[in-house]
């Protein structure tokens, strides 16, 4: 059985080699007799040899095509979405060019036309129909009186994403960022929270220190205040400052007394 | 230590194990939303003489509060427990920021031997009563009545129907014996009340439930480790054997309409996937590659398959028309992508997914390919969605041991279900059960 | 250029094509060579072959394959008789040897999400399937596992592949199928439960069981 394998392959092995290489072994295969017993044996001193390099060899083809494949994989759909992107994009620049073609056929300005609603919102009780240009600029330049909901949630949640995607950095510069710009939102202890637990990844101690201790000092009724006092705890504890560490964490057992976080807390200050 | 600290607070996971841990396991929520809605469940009235079972109000406060969507008031908070309609006084619950109020009377029924809750869910905002409906059943199924009610709020609530009437089914593996010991459990939503289904020597993989929830397909090792596809059936314990191949059979899925099992086989030398008619036992191979097939996973129209293969060189996830036999790959983003399963809408599909050295458990929308990675846990794997696509649960790595835990879908909540000893691995949520 | 390529590989799918489904390349062999005694090993490998149903399945899909690759072998045929003829007579004295000691390390290792054969095991293999080949009464069950890295599924596919590729080896080098049986265990068995890569290394193997 083994012999026959053998055979087979480097029969096989030859007949390749006889193929590719053309002329040297067409010439020297055909003259051989099947009864002769040739000495020409251009195969390794050890079949098994070959056997084994063969299979290592189609082990490597089949990974390196498998790899080729998923490459093909890959650009074809990076193609489709750089195709679908450029056709979206053309379609979108088609779309102003007739704009600003039918803007430039219109009459009107293209100033006035594009600040008037802003303008309108602003002055409520302003002229509802043209507005004069001269008060145009200051409209513009006027910050927002009112803070839209929407918007300062969506800075805060894009602060929190960073989070989520490890940029610490990021995310300190983007809490700082909105517990400045909303000092007085309802987010505004939830932000210092998330900066408190950000400094205290970096490490940063004090800082994280600080962060908590605003929530603790300023939002006693937050929902993030048993959170802060836990953190500031656990974390002073581990510092010089153990023992106002041990303070919070009782100020947090006494005022939160079935809260989960008391129970860490008890187990916290029972390792101490 | 400090390492410790890094990951419990980078990760926001406190995986802080209380003390407090049972045979059964609990949920512990390491990470909440910012600004959970405030829901008072006051203790439901009981007049009988026997005492009840189960305190219904904490297993729906404790239900309500594990989608981390909920703050429930503690008791000893309230300023008054009412219940009935006209004992409420909105000032109390406004008093203590409440949002809603949950309120319930039990009645027990001589005849029927049954008994009988009815509930009612206020907005204290609005000082309306916004839903009531009665719930009745027998003694040992008060804790269903519980997560009964717990579904009738949520869907009120939050317009979707909840999912604390469900199991989760899952293996465990006992080391502290010479001989390691294998269990199927099966547990409430909540993991408690777990019943044993199946036990062996050998290890158990791969749980996956029938579309009915009746049944559990499992793979399951002889003591020379060969596979072999059982089936158990939940209420009745019976255990079937699928045929056997040569090679590794593994991997089961029930198809939506409960006809056909796909699984893998790898007689021809490596896996591929195969169906079988659960009737007529007949198989039909639905890939032929010389690289791994594995992991199929039912679109929930059980028109396509998706399934894990490595023919791009990398486990990738891929989709598998299978009328026309058409396959197209699915995942882009990151080096291993697998164990895929649609969300029941079909919107999404959850995997392992690794971008750089952990695992983790990620969905991606399949309309606009954006992934999203939901856990920060390390070596997450085995995941399975809630049959409302809410959450999942999925297996997990807690100091080497090995540990169930949650994820809500929106990437806000996380939390670890503590077992009492060995490992705990392999979840499956079960489908909505009648 | 291009057409010796296609020549190429379709000889190398004629190889591979042939090595992979032994009892249809013992057949052909007996064919070329007309002594009884090779008649004898064929039919002896045909029915060696029939239990193991990797053999059956694959069979029909190469059969194809064998036929479209034929021509690169027929090529040359008196070559191809030639060549077997002369390598009968070298290749005899192998099997007068005296009885090949079984290796003492019955355990492969590979490399992460690969079942490729590392080549510095090659020779450990080359041990045991002399062993075994000499020792037709030898049975051993190739067992495959992987490391806890990845889903359970794929991981019980790789140690199935793992212990393929080593099934392949040692049939190439001339171990009957009936000899081998692979099973998996995919990351169920780990030696070495720790988190380190050389931890994982330990897990990604291949053991002989002897039986």
């Amino acid at each position: 059985m083994r012999n026959y394998q053998c055979l087979i392959l480097s029969a096989a092995l030859c007949g390749s080699t006889f193929v590719l290489a053309e002329a040297p072994v067409v010439e020297s295969v055909p003259t051989a007799e099947k009864a002769t017993p040739v000495t020409v044996v251009r195969v390794p001193a050890s079949n098994d040899q070959a056997i084994g390099e063969l299979l290592m060899q189609f082990q490597q083809l089949q990974m390196d095509l498998a790899s080729l494949r998923g490459q093909v994989e890959e650009l074809s759909y990076e193609l489709n979405q750089l195709r679908t992107e450029s056709k979206d994009r053309y379609i979108d620049l088609d779309r102003r060019i007739s704009e600003v073609r039918s803007t430039a056929q219109n009459s009107a300005p293209p100033t006035v036309t594009q600040i008037a609603p802003i303008a309108i919102e602003q002055t409520p009780d302003g002229d509802a129909g043209l507005i004069s240009s001269t008060t145009d600029p200051v409209a513009i330049e006027q910050p927002p009186l009112v803070i839209d909901p929407a918007m300062v949630q969506e800075a805060y949640n894009q602060a929190k994403d960073l989070i989520r995607q490890k940029d610490y950095t990021g995310a300190i510069t983007a809490f700082n960022g909105f517990v400045k710009d909303y000092p007085n939102d309802t987010l505004t202890a939830n932000a210092w929270y998330w900066l408190g637990e950000v400094y205290l990844v970096l490490p940063d101690v004090d800082n994280a220190v600080r962060s908590f201790s605003e929530v603790v000092k300023n939002y006693p009724k937050h929902q993030k205040h048993p959170d802060s006092l836990y953190r500031l705890g656990v974390t002073l504890l581990k510092t010089d400052n153990a023992a106002s560490g041990r303070q919070y964490l009782e100020t947090l057992i006494q005022r939160y007394p079935d809260s989960q976080l008391s129970a860490r807390a008890k187990q916290a200050l029972a390792a101490q | 230590m400090k390492d410790r600290i890094k990951i419990i607070v980078g990760i926001v996971l406190g995986m802080m194990v209380s003390a407090y841990v049972q045979a059964e396991f609990k949920f512990i929520i390491t990470r909440g939303y910012d600004q959970p809605t405030t829901v008072a469940v006051v203790p439901f009235c009981w007049q009988g003489n026997q005492v009840m079972p189960e305190n219904v109000a904490h297993v729906i406060a404790a239900d309500l509060s594990r989608t981390g969507q909920y703050q429930p008031l503690s008791d000893e908070n309230m300023l008054s427990q009412p219940c009935r309609h006209d004992q409420v006084y909105f000032r109390d619950w406004k008093l203590l920021q409440q949002d809603y109020l949950i309120i319930g009377d039990i009645a027990f029924e001589q005849v029927s031997q049954k008994y009988q809750i009815t509930y009612r869910l206020y907005d204290v905002v609005r000082e309306t009563n916004i839903y009531a409906a009665q719930v009745s059943g027998t003694r040992d199924q008060v804790r269903d009545l519980a997560h009964l009610i717990s579904d009738g709020v949520y869907q009120k609530l939050a317009g979707i129907r909840g999912v604390f009437s469900t199991k989760i089914a899952y293996v465990t593996l006992n080391t502290e014996n010479a001989a390691p010991n294998y269990r199927i459990e099966v547990s409430d939503a909540d993991g408690y009340r777990p019943i044993e289904l199946y036990r062996s020597p050998n290890a158990i993989i791969s749980l996956a439930w029938s579309a009915d929830g009746r049944k559990l397909a499992f793979t399951h090792f002889d003591n020379d480790g060969r596979t072999s596809i059982k089936v158990v059936d939940r209420i009745s314990k019976a255990v079937e054997s699928l045929p056997s191949f040569p090679g590794i059979n593994s991997a089961a899925a029930f198809s939506p309409d409960g006809k056909n099992i796909a699984f893998v086989n790898s007689k021809t030398g490596n896996a591929d996937i195969y169906l079988m008619n659960l009737q007529t036992k007949a198989v039909k191979q639905l890939t032929n590659h010389w690289s791994i097939d594995t992991e199929p996973s039912w679109s929930p129209d059980g028109k396509q398959l998706l399934f894990t293969s490595e023919r791009g060189g990398r486990p990738q996830i891929y989709q598998l028309w299978l009328d026309t036999g058409r396959v197209e790959r699915l995942t882009f983003e990151g080096i291993y992508n697998a164990r895929g399963h649609y969300s029941s809408d079909g919107k999404y599909v959850i995997m392992v997914h690794q971008s750089t050295q952990s695992f983790h458990i990620a969905a991606l929308d399949v309309e606009t390919r954006q992934l999203r990675i939901l856990t920060e846990t390390e070596l997450d794997e085995s995941p399975s969605l809630a049959p409302n696509g809410t959450m999942l649960v999925y297996g997990t790595q807690d100091d080497g041991r090995g540990v169930l835990a949650w994820a809500s879908v929106d990437g806000e909540l996380a939390s670890i279900m503590p077992s009492e000893t060995g490992h705990v691995r392999e979840p499956a949520w079960s489908p909505y059960l009648q | 250029m291009a057409k010796s390529n296609l020549l190429k590989i379709m000889a190398i799918t004629a190889t591979i094509t042939l090595v992979g489904c032994a009892s249809k390349t013992a057949t052909d062999a007996g064919e070329g060579a007309t002594s009884t005694e090779a008649a004898a090993t064929a039919t002896e490998v045909v029915e060696a072959a029939a239990p193991v149903v990797t053999e059956m399945a694959s069979a029909e899909t190469v059969a194809s394959v064998t036929e479209e690759a034929a021509p690169a072998v027929e090529a040359a045929p008196e070559a191809t008789e030639s060549f077997i003829l002369q390598f009968k007579a070298p290749e005899k004295p192998a099997y007068s040897e005296p009885a090949v000691v079984r290796p003492m390390v019955n355990v492969v290792y590979f490399d992460f999400d690969k079942a490729g054969i590392n080549p510095e095991f090659r020779k450990l293999l080359d041990q045991h399937g002399d062993y075994l080949a000499t020792t037709p009464g030898a049975k051993v069950i190739l067992a495959g596992h992987a490391d806890e890295r990845g889903t359970r599924e794929y991981n019980l596919a790789l140690g199935e592949r793992r212990a393929y590729a080593v099934y392949a080896y040692l049939k190439l080098r001339g171990v009957a199928p009936d000899q081998m049986e692979m099973v998996s265990y995919g990351e169920e068995m780990p030696v070495s439960v720790g988190k380190s890569e050389a931890d994982y290394a330990k897990n990604r193997r291949v053991e002989f069981k002897y039986q």
